[in-house]
């Protein structure tokens, strides 16, 4: 998989994108999982999204923010260059927009940990 | 330089990939903030007591958000399937594999739409009744 190659911020930039992708496919299927508890009623329901509350899950969630803050934002800079022609200003669009993401990972991280946000 | 699709099947999921993505981008900003950040219309006041439960169940019982959110799913889903057989393409070669990790990711998407689709659908206005009523 990971060929003898020269890694460039493209290549790193892919990998952890489909790194990225896997992680949160598997977030929307247990996602999608814990929805089906608004079927059995108040106390499951309440009970299984608290669980969520819990520190380890609240370390997930920081991680699974990051993971999706990167996603997002490489998948518009893929946009950029494959459809904006802005291929040539693609190492300073990499760093810039991977700095912006980082600043905001730090504010939205903690925000979670802190229980601001639940 | 801009690039284009070209046609065949492998250029229309390129290109799709990033029209759901950036609808995505999107789609996932407004779902975020309306479930993490704003209390369900129908909840009134700041002293609404209402559980994650109840939020729940009133955010999906209005129509166009429940259709927000099963469009939402859908392209999710349609993306993430899209991305798992990415990669699949890449890293399996045997033509056997190859087509029976296809048919494993297309019958994934289409379990987790269905159960998506099941939990959803039926919440709506006297979804909070009918489960009071259901536990006396």
């Amino acid at each position: 998989m990971f060929l003898r190659y020269k890694w460039e911020t493209g290549m790193l930039a892919w990998a952890m994108h489909r790194l990225t992708g896997v992680a949160v496919t598997f977030y929307l299927f247990l996602h999608v999982y814990t929805m089906t508890k608004l079927h059995d009623g108040e106390a499951a329901y309440n009970t299984a999204v608290s669980a969520f509350s819990q520190p380890m899950w609240k370390a997930a969630e920081a991680l699974l923010f990051g993971a999706v803050l990167y996603h997002a934002v490489n998948g518009v800079r893929i946009v950029l260059v494959d459809f904006f022609g802005a291929a040539r200003q693609q190492r300073r669009l990499f760093w810039g927009m991977m700095g912006a993401s980082a600043a905001a990972f730090v504010l939205g991280s903690w925000l979670i940990i802190s229980h601001a946000v639940h | 330089m801009a690039v284009r699709a070209t046609g065949n099947a492998g250029h229309w999921s390129w290109y799709f990939q990033r029209v759901t993505g950036i609808a995505l981008v999107l789609t996932l900003a407004a779902h975020f903030a309306v479930n993490h950040f704003m209390r369900p219309p129908e909840a009134g006041g700041a002293d609404w007591a209402g559980s994650l439960y109840h939020a729940a169940v009133l955010r999906l019982s209005n129509p166009l958000y429940k259709g927000f959110e099963l469009t939402f799913l859908m392209l999710a889903t349609y993306h993430a399937c899209n991305g798992l057989w990415a990669i699949g393409r890449d890293v399996v070669t045997r033509p056997l594999a190859r087509t029976a990790l296809f048919m494993l990711i297309v019958l994934a998407g289409f379990a987790l739409a269905v159960v998506g689709w099941t939990a959803i659908l039926p919440i709506d206005q006297d979804w909070l009744a009918r489960g009071a009523a259901a536990t006396q």
